[in-house]
């Protein structure tokens, strides 16, 4: 039985996306961002989807847990994506936009491999194992290639108040989602956990949302004022 | 055993991420300017707030609402208000520069409280006229 609270993080889950796609395909940087926007416009299909799913079978069955978690994958390696976006913004003057795809696309390749070797072994459900063991896995590698992005952006002294804001609320996502499952496997079950992964789901496209509509794309602040070790 | 390193390095990352992301929603808010109308309003003689005016500055900018989608910000604002006030309680009788840090911190979010109440009172007056 859900609560008001868990239909409100939905309707969330739905309508934030959906916004700053809006808002950008209005304001006209909807390609500046475009793994982000792809993302979101993602995410904003698949929650009604799973919420479509949730209507017909419940919250319980087996149709819902499949479509959560296959879902759950394909919206881990779209914000996967979503990070290179932010990195080829932050490096942009480097000229290694090329690099980066390619090792991206070796690290996404390498981390389905390790997956896979973790659930070769049972041989039921095998598919469906490996997709929230990719997930499970994809959140840990995203949380450390956001960590090192933010460390990009102190050490280069990036100053657009815009890219920072979604920097960090991606690496608040990540840490978020990667304790969430970490926890999830630590004790399997338990209700908390799936209510916080809902709250942790509509952070994002909220921050953000926040960020776009706020943060004009001139505005700038000093990165190493952000950091906590700044007396500011 | 690999799940709780895991645990333990992403509240880390998550704390750290958390706390830098509202430093920063801080930092873009200082920038704002306060229309005369707004500080009139709340009493104040210009945009220099303390960490006492926070709360009557939060309750008055949630309830002037709006769609502007900043509700999220004042949240997490909110929250990093509270972790500095424990910060301070805890160990602000010790360590005195920790009292200060806090108080300086506090009084940004009462200054990002205003910029969010000065915001949403424009939104409003330019959507009424």
């Amino acid at each position: 039985m859900l609560s008001p609270l868990d239909y409100i993080l939905w309707a969330i889950g739905i309508l934030a996306p959906l916004y700053v796609c809006g808002h950008a395909v209005v304001r006209g940087h909807f390609h500046r961002y475009v793994a982000l926007n792809l993302f979101l416009l993602a995410s904003a299909l698949l929650s009604a989807g799973r919420f479509v799913v949730f209507a017909r079978y419940g919250f319980t069955s087996l149709e819902y847990l499949y479509f959560y978690y296959y879902s759950d994958c394909l919206l881990t390696i779209l914000l996967y994506f979503s990070i290179l976006d932010l990195y080829q913004q932050v490096f942009s003057a480097m000229g290694v936009a090329r690099y980066m795809r390619i090792g991206s696309i070796l690290l996404l390749a390498g981390t389905a491999w390790f997956s896979f070797l973790i659930v070769r072994d049972h041989l039921d459900h095998l598919t469906g194992r490996f997709v929230v063991e990719l997930s499970r896995n994809l959140y840990f590698v995203g949380l450390v290639l956001t960590y090192l992005l933010w460390f990009g952006v102190m050490k280069l002294k990036e100053s657009r108040t815009r890219l920072v804001q979604l920097v960090l609320a991606m690496g608040v996502s990540f840490a978020g989602f990667s304790a969430l499952y970490a926890f999830r496997l630590m004790y399997p079950g338990l209700g908390l956990v799936t209510f916080l992964t809902s709250v942790m789901g509509s952070f994002l496209p909220l921050a953000w949302a926040s960020t776009f509509t706020r943060i004009p794309e001139e505005a700038r602040l000093v990165p190493a004022w952000v950091a906590l070790g700044s007396r500011r | 055993m690999i799940a709780i390193l895991i645990l333990l390095v992403s509240v880390a990352a998550l704390v750290q991420f958390f706390l830098s992301y509202v430093r920063s929603l801080l930092l873009a808010s200082v920038q704002q300017t306060i229309s005369p109308v707004v500080l009139e309003t709340c009493s104040l003689d210009g945009p220099d707030v303390t960490a006492g005016d926070f709360h009557r500055l939060r309750l008055r900018a949630q309830l002037c609402k709006n769609r502007d989608g900043d509700g999220s910000a004042l949240l997490a604002v909110g929250v990093y208000f509270n972790i500095t006030a424990l910060l301070r309680l805890a160990c602000g009788p010790l360590v005195p520069q920790v009292a200060r840090w806090s108080e300086l911190q506090q009084a940004a979010c009462a200054r990002f409280a205003l910029a969010a109440l000065d915001r949403r009172v424009i939104t409003r007056t330019s959507a009424s006229s």
